[in-house]
């Protein structure tokens, strides 16, 4: 606990300068969770249970109280993002002690179920737990990695300037598309009436969109206007460079959209399956006392 | 007639703006080129799409010029003719047009529908970017498979307990609460499997006695529960904290589940624990001053030498007594055999064992052991030995001839054997009765030469009776026999054979896991001279390839329960009947045993 205590004068007033949540006060959390983890091995191993080490023994027992009260405690995170207080727990810390602690909960539930496993409610709840702890291992790896990439790719854009930039292309394609022929406006209608933040999950995801009607409109409109056939040539060649605009916009767009996706997508499988995980924990908690 | 065209626009604030024109001309024409009469800046709009045209009639015409269809009232349609005095609502393209009558004019209200691209409509920028646009809300999918879960593996196997809460039996089918089952049951459970209830019958409470004795009706307590109680002795600070958790949470102490776990995998129910034997009887006479059980621990170093029964005086019952094999004691069982005389290589009888069909397998090296001591059907435990199987192969009780046929003394009877030699006798005459000249010629197996002491040939039945019955005579090989009191008399009897039924009444020993060592390995039978030594092994020869619990190289871990059981009834209880000469063969066979079963 003086570990607990030590560096609690200085944990609000430190520097604005940033810290990762993972090396959150020299990786304190890190190092509970790794002591705490390497505490239960030991225990594990030198403690005789017989006729075998189980989760009906006294420190099965024991490791699946703890293992219980970490996973709620885990959970509560999601309430505790949302309320925003002042307090002895930044939210850094939480998120720091979630990761590690969470982390740790492989070793304690492992210990605790002793390696057997079987089709039923008990080992569920393992599963789902481990589902979760994996889907947090990649959001980890996400929020280390992809911060700098979605940064990089939007320069100094923020969200709301990308849209408006490309609200202005549009506005400016539209006008420039007046004078074009029906083929031409039809083409470049398409584009003006894409939503480029309709595409699926996967789209998102893998960023790509093989039928975009910009695209289209760039490469038919650019051929248009190198070709001497049409008349009116200025007119297309000046749409034929907002589409250009528009494209590389839209690219800058998706990059952005990707990246989000990637950043988020952990969290379609962690939360859900943190409740399913809550559900299959009180089952599996009522079933052993129920059946004892 | 008169156009009148009100463009309608709106402000960022909602507010509404109509500029109006008149056009005093028969026809309109509209388009997105900036030549029409009514210019739509409209790209899914024509240059010059269409004719809006008044009739002299009163009527309107309204006509596609290059046959791209508008949407008139709902349909599309690249033609329109709109009767006296009637309005339309017409769509070219994201454009609205409402034509409408005032008196003899025409009025038309132009407005855009839809924004000029999709980017210009409001959006969220956070919304949109983040997965949740497609990805929707967790919340939905977090409460189906809350609800799910719950549903399927709490509230199910619940209303399945109470179903069959208390029932006998299930059907032989899938029932929720199998979805709580922790691990399969052990093999002797195994049909249990689907049978919760017979095992878990009260919600929240441990699994109690009941239902385990509700099956095992002969299984009784290990010892007085008062004596139980005395033995164990106060638990450590741990396992009492561990025994008042065990009390909090409704489990019962020294319950049939505390030993025997289950769920623990399809496999014979796992030995108990050391532990549970140990707590108690280590140090065990300082805790119960009146035990005549010795303190015992683990079995490579705190365990005693064995103490096998030893019929110490055969007899009706025989006396038989626990005796340390340290104290080296003698066994007086009825029976004179010498175990080395019989196993010896060279000897008579190895090379009578020769001559003989059964013994052939023998070759030169004699008799072994198995040509007498059988293994039961499970290997585990051997079958009696008996006299005429066993014995008589050598020891023939022929004592005379009719023809062919070898008259036989009936073994175990001794009143048969009297009557059967006075018999012989009877009507013959003392000097030649028949077939005497048989037993003359008698001899001791393995001996070329005939020899008086198996001779019954005798001048009177009296003398033969007698010489059958004294030393050289048949019986007198074998057996204890009592004379009469009376020199005149013929009333001999014979001491019976009390062989113990079990040599080690408080332990089992399965001959099976032990079949690839050799016989005398173990028990010293080549050197034993006697009937009245013990050939049962001590501790130290078990020890040899045993270890105690904790595990040795090259040796088998043994816990208590390896050799010995809790449950089980004492054998010494039930002491074996002695063998009786009068007994049935089917008497001796339930009387009698190798001591090997339970050894």
């Amino acid at each position: 606990m003086a570990f607990l205590a030590r560096n609690k004068a200085k944990k609000r007033s430190g520097p604005s300068s940033h810290v990762s949540f993972l090396k959150y006060e020299d990786y304190r959390w890190l190092k509970i969770a790794s002591a705490f983890s390497a505490l239960a091995i030991l225990i594990y191993a030198l403690v005789d249970v017989e006729p075998r080490p189980s989760g009906n023994s006294w420190y099965g027992y024991t490791l699946g109280t703890i293992g219980a009260i970490l996973i709620l405690w885990l959970a509560l995170l999601g309430w505790r993002k949302r309320n925003i207080k002042p307090g002895q727990w930044t939210l850094k810390s939480w998120v720091s002690a979630h990761v590690w602690l969470g982390l740790s909960l492989i070793v304690v539930a492992t210990l605790h179920c002793a390696f057997q496993f079987g089709w039923n409610v008990h080992t569920l709840a393992y599963v789902l737990m481990m589902i979760v702890i994996l889907s947090g291992v990649y959001g980890i790896c996400a929020y280390t990695i992809l911060p700098k990439q979605l940064s990089a790719n939007r320069g100094d854009m923020t969200q709301v300037e990308m849209l408006d930039n490309l609200r202005s292309i549009d506005r400016q394609l539209h006008d420039a598309t007046q004078p074009l022929s029906t083929e031409l406006a039809n083409i470049i209608g398409a584009s003006l009436n894409d939503d480029p933040f309709a595409g699926s999950i996967l789209a998102r995801l893998k960023n790509q969109y093989p039928s975009c009607p910009s695209q289209f409109a760039f490469e038919t409109v650019g051929a248009a206007s190198r070709s001497k056939a049409n008349g009116n040539t200025d007119d297309i060649v000046r749409a034929a460079q907002l589409l250009s605009r528009k494209v590389s916009a839209l690219a800058n767009i998706r990059r952005h959209i990707q990246l989000k996706a990637q950043l988020e997508i952990w969290l379609y499988f962690h939360v859900p399956v943190t409740f399913a995980l809550i559900a299959a924990l009180i089952a599996h908690v009522v079933s052993v006392f129920f059946y004892w | 007639m008169i156009f009148t065209v009100h463009h309608v626009s709106f402000t960022n604030d909602g507010r509404e703006i109509i500029r109006s024109k008149d056009y005093d001309q028969s026809t309109l024409s509209v388009g997105r080129g900036p030549g029409c009469d009514i210019a739509l800046p409209d790209v899914s709009v024509p240059l010059d799409h269409a004719r809006i045209t008044a009739n002299a009639d009163g009527t309107l015409s309204v006509d596609a010029v290059a046959g791209a269809p508008f949407m008139a009232n709902g349909r599309s349609v690249t033609s329109l003719k709109i009767g006296r005095g009637d309005g339309a609502v017409i769509n070219f393209g994201s454009h609205e047009f409402i034509i409408s009558r005032a008196s003899e004019d025409v009025v038309i209200r132009v407005e855009r529908k839809s924004a000029v691209a999709d980017s210009s409509e409001a959006k969220d920028s956070k919304f949109v970017f983040s997965l949740g646009k497609v990805g929707g809300k967790m919340r939905l999918p977090a409460w189906i498979l809350v609800v799910t879960i719950l549903a399927t593996l709490l509230v199910w196997p619940i209303w399945t307990w109470s179903n069959f809460h208390m029932a006998k039996s299930r059907a032989d089918t899938f029932h929720a609460d199998q979805t709580w089952s922790s691990g399969k049951l052990s093999l002797g459970h195994a049909a249990l499997a689907k049978d919760c209830q017979a095992c878990h019958v009260n919600a929240f409470e441990s699994v109690r006695d009941s239902s385990c004795v509700a099956c095992h009706t002969k299984v009784h307590d290990h010892a007085d529960p008062k004596s139980l109680a005395g033995a164990k002795g106060e638990p450590n600070p741990f396992r009492q904290v561990l025994n008042a958790t065990s009390r909090v949470f409704n489990r019962p102490e020294n319950s049939c589940v505390d030993c025997h776990m289950e769920h623990e995998g399809a496999v014979s129910a796992p030995a108990t624990p050391q532990r549970f034997c140990t707590d108690c009887h280590v140090g065990l006479s300082t805790r119960v001053k009146t035990t005549k059980i010795l303190d015992v621990g683990d079995f490579a170093k705190d365990h005693p030498e064995f103490r096998p029964s030893i019929v110490t005086s055969p007899g009706e019952p025989p006396t038989i007594q626990r005796i340390s094999l340290a104290s080296k004691p003698k066994e007086n069982s009825g029976l004179k055999f010498p175990h080395a005389l019989h196993l010896s290589s060279t000897n008579g009888v190895a090379r009578m064992a020769m001559t003989l069909p059964a013994y052939k397998g023998a070759g030169s090296a004699g008799l072994k052991c198995s040509d007498c001591h059988t293994a039961s059907a499970d290997k585990s435990t051997f079958v009696p030995v008996e006299m005429e199987k066993n014995c008589g192969a050598c020891h023939s009780l022929g004592f005379g001839k009719v023809g062919n046929t070898v008259l036989t003394l009936r073994h175990g009877d001794v009143p048969q054997t009297i009557a059967q030699i006075s018999a012989l006798y009877r009507g013959i005459g003392p000097q030649n009765p028949a077939g005497t000249g048989f037993l003359q010629g008698r001899h001791v197996p393995g001996s070329s030469r005939p020899t008086p002491r198996f001779d019954v040939g005798s001048s009177s039945p009296d003398a033969a009776i007698r010489r059958v019955f004294s030393m050289g005579g048949a019986c007198y090989e074998c057996h204890q026999v009592v004379a009469p009191a009376n020199p005149a008399s013929l009333n001999f009897t014979i001491k019976p054979i009390s062989v113990p039924k079990h040599y080690m009444p408080k332990a089992w020993f399965d001959h099976k896991a032990h079949d690839t060592s050799k016989c005398e390995s173990c028990h010293t039978a080549p050197k034993s001279k006697s009937a009245t030594d013990v050939l049962m092994p001590g501790i130290k020869s078990c020890q040899t390839c045993h270890a105690g619990a904790t595990p040795e190289h090259d040796k088998v871990p043994s816990t208590c329960s390896m050799c010995h059981g809790y449950h089980f009834e004492d054998p010494l209880k039930a002491k074996p009947a002695a063998i009786a000469p009068k007994t049935t063969a089917a008497q001796k066979r339930q009387g009698t045993t190798t001591g090997k079963g339970r050894a």
